[in-house]
């Protein structure tokens, strides 16, 4: 299961020192993270999390949501600024575009000039 | 139970998990039944895989590479796995036991069957049918789209048997009023609530009666697998695979549109009229998405593969355009500005993807893309870039694309 988190880092935090990486949930080590942690861990996996890329009212939106309709509790305001920052800091929206190139992952292992 | 004590119930299931989360915080462990996942062993998240890549492990949602879907009738080794909320519990149980009530406010004749009078009392059909999740491609919407980042593997094309849904309901008595045929499943709701359900979505009396809308229990000859709703699920193929309810319990012919959960608000839905990249979208103007688009895979070769200039590359993947026939599958070398036709199969029966295949040659060394796009026979073609940006990141039917270095 720690493989399986470590695909999971691999995919989706390719831009992370693994050092900056906790190596349970796979969450980025960043002011924040311990609630983010506990918070969102509880009914669901940190991966949902690590997958997604969002920007900060986005982010809020999902919280609201699970709030309306799954059961997430309540935070108090400090603490949910204390997500939001990191949330928002950490797994931000990626550049802009129509269509990205094929992931580095499906290439080709010997490219000429690389 | 009552509805009272269900709901001090799921209060106190609230308290236990946000108190669990609050003295994890300083504890730095999780008390009994909390263990984090990532302290289990993979066999008890995902038995009978091999291969897939885990999105997200509670709820288990995993994606088949495409290299992997090569086959074509797809094995349960190779099936993804899209779940909504906690699978029940079912090792032990007598199958033949396992109960379906239809019931809902147009069905004239409310009945409850066992899966052993389903199997006596209606005639069998075996189908090869095709099934993806509304969500698959999400990973490429920009910005980003909420949920489980699928790429391209949440699909696959299994033999599936049992009886035809529509044999049922008019034994049950479908009212003039009959609307919407929806599921309900043994499967609980992440939080553990016990009054809330995981997910419950249906079809609208129209594709309910169609010959290959099933109640099955088998799959590639074989009993459900647990993963994917034994001991009897729904199967509506074509359509988002959300509306194949797993572990079914219930069935309910509706004088409404269904509104059980994940049918509402932004849930398998889009925009009922397309917006522009990162618009906020009100509910009221999300509609439910029915056929799923045109689309293909390209299963040989694997992305990234070495090839010698002086052989003809083999290529080959499935087609299929959710309630309609595949016409079409082309190919290009050049990011589109040339296609070459590739030899299309007929389905094995109404709804089955196509196979597809097509001998490449390339004009030189160098690094190329080969682009698969199938055209249905409505004539209308997968796009080659993101097709319309929609909140929850639905639909995109974008060609598929495999990286080949040709070597001298």
């Amino acid at each position: 299961m720690r493989r399986m988190f470590l695909t999971v880092v691999l995919c989706f935090a390719t831009s992370a020192n693994a050092a900056d990486v906790d190596a349970t949930t796979g969450l980025r080590i960043a002011p924040g993270w311990e609630q983010v942690r506990a918070h969102c861990g509880a009914c669901h996996s940190h991966a949902l999390v690590t997958q997604q890329r969002a920007d900060r009212q986005t982010w809020l939106d999902m919280i609201r949501w699970m709030q309306a309709s799954q059961n997430l509790w309540q935070f108090q305001p400090e603490i949910e600024a204390q997500i939001l920052d990191y949330l928002a800091a950490n797994y931000p929206p990626q550049p802009n575009r129509r269509r990205a190139p094929i992931p580095a992952s499906l290439m080709p292992a010997t490219m000429p000039g690389k | 139970m009552t509805k009272k004590s269900a709901q001090n119930d799921a209060v106190s299931r609230r308290r236990f998990l946000r108190d669990a989360a609050l003295a994890a915080m300083s504890a730095a462990l999780l008390p009994k039944g909390l263990i984090p996942v990532a302290l289990a062993d993979d066999a008890s998240v995902l038995p009978g895989k091999s291969g897939l890549t885990i999105l997200n492990d509670r709820p288990v949602n995993a994606e088949t590479p495409a290299h992997l879907l090569d086959d074509r009738v797809t094995p349960a080794a190779r099936l993804f796995v899209r779940n909504n909320g906690v699978p029940p519990v079912t090792a032990g149980i007598d199958p033949q036991d396992w109960q379906l009530n239809v019931a809902g406010e147009a069905c004239e004749q409310p009945q409850t069957f066992t899966l052993r009078e389903l199997q006596q009392r209606y005639r069998h059909y075996t189908l090869q049918l095709q099934i993806e999740c509304g969500g698959n491609g999400r990973s490429e919407f920009n910005p980003p789209a909420t949920g489980n980042q699928w790429s391209t593997g949440a699909v696959g094309c299994p033999e599936w048997t049992g009886v035809r849904l529509k044999d049922v309901l008019q034994d049950c008595g479908i009212a003039d009023n009959a609307v919407y045929v929806a599921y309900e499943g043994a499967d609980r709701h992440l939080s553990g609530d016990p009054g809330k359900q995981a997910i419950s979505r249906g079809v609208p009396v129209h594709k309910a009666l169609e010959d290959e809308s099933l109640l099955v229990w088998a799959m590639n000859g074989e009993p459900l697998p647990a993963l994917h709703g034994y001991p009897l699920r729904m199967l509506c193929a074509g359509w988002p695979a959300s509306v194949s309810g797993k572990w079914l319990n219930r069935i309910l012919i509706r004088d409404r549109e269904h509104d059980g959960a994940k049918m509402t608000g932004k849930s398998y839905r889009v925009p009922c009229e397309p917006v522009a990249p990162g618009t906020a979208v009100a509910d009221a103007d999300m509609c439910i998405i029915e056929s799923m688009p045109v689309k293909s895979l390209i299963t040989l070769p694997k992305s990234g593969v070495e090839h010698a200039l002086s052989k003809a590359l083999q290529c080959r993947g499935h087609a299929w355009a959710g309630d309609h026939r595949v016409q079409e599958v082309l190919t290009s070398i050049d990011f589109g500005a040339t296609w070459q036709a590739a030899k299309l199969q007929k389905p094995a029966n109404r709804l089955a993807w196509q196979h597809w295949s097509a001998s490449i040659e390339f004009p030189q060394a160098g690094y190329y893309e080969i682009w698969a796009r199938a055209v249905d026979e409505q004539g209308v073609s997968q796009p080659l870039v993101l097709p319309g940006w929609n909140p929850r990141g639905y639909l995109n039917n974008a060609c598929h694309r495999v990286a080949v270095l040709v070597t001298a």
